[in-house]
């Protein structure tokens, strides 16, 4: 992107661009290919899943049954509302209204909560009881207590191994995606502070739009994240 | 005013309750008894709903459907290359262990 200085009649081209649209179109291309390289990152990942739910559905069915469906829709609702507040910076951008509270700055911090409600839930109310509770794959493996002791009980297909390697890929990915959450919150800040600046007019939007895009593909990784480890129907 | 093509609120915020109301069915088609037809349909439904919530995140949210089409090409690069990667994994997992059915018709129920 452009370090050019910051128009007021018009977008700055980049020395290297011939005019604005070219400009944006390679920026736009450059941000979708780097996005592509993150669905196959997150696309192995679901293949691994896929390949095990495939040889191991009685351990996926008691797995699932262990997670709380009502958490993770709490969390995908707040998710799908932060989506909303970023499309809606975007939105202000373009239409001139940075610092204000119905601007991109007020986007941008309500973006921020929501995303961090979604963190802070799923730490508290998921991983940190998981942990207490001895569900955490490895050596550190021992179901018990009142929400997970059942998993104890489990000797169906592939026994314990099957369902530690579902927790196993329940942490690997759901952790995946809060850490790109939290880079999310890392990149909210510097482009407040850009705000802050008077970096961002209606002419000079790329930066919160191709944040946009990655918060958005963050909230689709969770589209099928939620059903595929909350929402698994028992095998017939 | 921009030169990209701007998205109104009232469009974003009918995005936002039509995801609102995919969320509530994969609730409901995952744990209302009546739904609780086969392990292969309610995972197609399910994969189905989430596939409907992507395209409208893409199309609005992520103003796919206002781009141009060579970045409309560059957003199916990587979910092509996905399903050719499960249809090669998935040619594997399916025929191993004998016949190529019999796994398959295990997994679906008949």
């Amino acid at each position: 992107m452009s370090e050019a200085s910051h128009p007021t009649d018009g977008p700055v081209v980049a020395h290297h661009f011939e005019t604005w649209e070219q400009h944006e179109e390679s920026c736009t291309m450059g941000m979708w290919l780097f996005l592509a390289q993150e669905v196959m990152f997150f696309g192995g990942m679901f293949c691994c899943y896929a390949v095990y739910r495939y040889l191991y559905p009685e351990a996926w069915f008691e797995g699932s049954s262990a997670l709380d469906w009502k958490v993770g829709a709490f969390n995908t609702s707040f998710l799908l509302l932060s989506s909303f507040t970023m499309a809606m910076g975007v939105y202000y951008n373009q239409t001139g209204r940075i610092n204000k509270l119905f601007g991109v700055m007020g986007m941008l911090w309500a973006t921020l909560f929501l995303g961090i409600i979604f963190v802070a839930v799923k730490l508290q109310f998921e991983w940190l009881p998981k942990y207490q509770e001895g569900v955490v794959p490895g050596t550190l493996w021992g179901p018990h207590g009142h929400h997970y002791g059942q998993l104890a009980d489990f000797d169906g297909p592939g026994g314990q191994g099957a369902l530690q390697l579902f927790f196993w890929l329940y942490f690997v990915m759901t952790g995946m995606h809060a850490l790109h959450m939290l880079i999310g919150f890392g990149i909210i800040f510097w482009l407040m502070i850009k705000c802050l600046k008077g970096n961002f007019n209606e002419h000079s939007y790329l930066h919160i739009l191709f944040f946009g895009l990655y918060w958005h593909f963050v909230d689709i990784v969770w589209i099928f994240l939620y059903p595929m480890f909350y929402l698994v129907n028992p095998p017939h | 005013m921009s030169s990209h093509h701007i998205v109104t609120p009232k469009t974003y915020g009918t995005v936002l309750i039509a995801l609102a109301c995919l969320m509530a069915l994969t609730c409901f088609a995952a744990k209302s008894p009546s739904m609780d037809i086969s392990p292969a349909v309610n995972l197609g439904l399910a994969l189905l709903i989430a596939v409907t919530k992507t395209a409208c995140v893409m199309s609005f949210f992520m103003h796919v459907k206002f781009s141009s089409k060579l970045v409309k090409v560059f957003t199916i690069t990587a979910p092509m290359f996905l399903m050719i990667l499960f249809f090669l994994v998935f040619s594997d997992f399916m025929t191993r262990g004998g016949s190529f059915w019999s796994p398959f018709s295990t997994a679906i129920g008949f």
